[in-house]
């Protein structure tokens, strides 16, 4: 079983009186298939509206039909389907409703926007100006004046720290300034311009011309080796080989 | 005893009339026309509904009301209604068939349909709509150019009761 659902949109002051649909149902002659067009109830109670083809006695075939229904509200039905139930498909489905509209029905909703609220800034309530505004304090000056001197304090005691951790602070900056140097250095020896350089090439082609001749067997060392056979023969001799 | 009987005559005179018995008769078959046809003239010397030679099939429309009574019959053109002078031999083939049914009893019409001669006759078992088209080809005879003009055939749909 497979169905596809389609929606019907509310409209205030319309009462459906009639469903038009119109499909193409493709089976073979013999298999059970049936195709309903359906509506459910708004409320839930089951269809407001079905109607059931069914083809299980022939083939296929593209069908139009109109089915009248007493006139109801459109709010009573809910989203259509087409339900198949068998062997076959359906194609082309169209389904439209009949339907009438009294404006008079129509409910006028003139709803008026919520506007935000906004708190509206007045300066003379506000407590920071309230007390900037308000006479200067003497005693609260000469407390200030103490705070001064606590503050001068503390920053005495911070240069001191600075300066113990100094040493170990060049001490750092050696190793750093080491690399900036040896970066310096291999700026200044600019080794880009190794990285970019080409060598340049080309053909070398080969001078040297052997020109077809007779060349003597080599008879040096043709005795050469006569000699060596002999000696290696005599010292076999020695041995009884 | 005279005087009695005279007197039942002219009783009986007086109270003679004529009862008049009236009564219409709806027609449960009603034909329509749903699509009129156009010739398409793919050719010189062709004419056809075929929608891909450009032509339009004529959709007849049959509304049953009362099951099991009716036979529709629709003969395609066997000649021109109206054409220009000057037509050599045309030669007229058709055929019918079930367009759209407005019920699902009505899937198997196709199949049980019966044909004669230019006529196809369809058996009209269920109440309901059904839509029927036509197709139609005219073609001249020697495959010569049919004279400019308009032409124009007739489909006859009728519907036969049982």
């Amino acid at each position: 079983m497979s169905s596809s659902l389609f929606p019907l949109y509310p409209i205030q002051g319309t009462d459906i009186n009639g469903v038009f649909y119109r499909y193409t149902a493709v089976k073979e002659v013999g298999d059970p298939f049936t195709v309903s067009v359906q509506n459910e109830a708004a409320d839930g109670s089951g269809y407001i509206f079905r109607e059931t083809d069914d083809w299980s006695g022939g083939s296929g075939a593209t069908i139009q039909k109109f089915v009248p229904v007493p006139y109801s509200p459109v709010g009573d039905w809910s989203d259509g389907s087409i339900e198949q139930v068998g062997i076959g498909s359906m194609e082309d489905p169209i389904v439209m409703y009949s339907f009438r509209f009294d404006p008079s029905r129509v409910q006028q909703q003139q709803e008026l926007p919520e506007l935000p609220t906004y708190d509206v800034y007045d300066a003379l309530n506000d407590s920071f100006v309230l007390n900037a505004l308000e006479p200067t304090d003497r005693e609260l000056y000469e407390d200030d004046e103490l705070n001064k001197d606590k503050d001068e304090e503390e920053d005495d005691k911070r240069l001191e720290t600075a300066l113990a951790a100094s040493e170990n602070a060049i001490t750092l900056a050696n190793g750093v300034s080491q690399s900036a140097l040896v970066k310096a250095m291999n700026i200044a020896t600019d080794l880009n311009n190794y990285y970019a350089m080409n060598l340049k090439g080309g053909q070398y082609r080969e001078t040297l011309v052997l020109q077809d001749k007779n060349l003597p067997d080599n008879r040096r060392a043709f005795r050469s080796m006569s000699q060596q056979k002999l000696h290696t023969d005599m010292v076999n001799q020695q041995y009884g080989r | 005893m005279r005087k009695l009987a005279l007197l039942l005559l002219v009783v009986g005179v007086a109270n003679a009339a004529d009862v008049p018995i009236e009564g219409t008769v709806q027609s449960r078959c009603t034909i329509d026309t749903d699509t009129a046809g156009v010739y398409g003239n793919p050719n010189a010397y062709t004419l056809t509904t075929a929608p891909a030679s450009g032509g339009v099939l004529p959709v007849t429309r049959f509304d049953v009301t009362l099951a099991d009574a009716y036979y529709a019959r629709v003969t395609h053109p066997s000649s021109f209604s109206t054409a220009p002078a000057g037509n050599a031999t045309v030669t007229f083939t058709g055929s019918t068939e079930v367009q759209t049914v407005g019920d699902a009893g009505m899937s198997g019409y196709e199949a049980a349909k019966t044909t004669f001669g230019s006529s196809t006759q369809y058996d009209l078992t269920v109440a309901g709509s059904l839509w029927l088209k036509t197709s139609s080809e005219a073609t001249n005879g020697g495959d010569k150019a049919f004279p400019s003009g308009t032409y124009r055939a007739i489909v006859v749909a009728e519907c036969i009761a049982k």
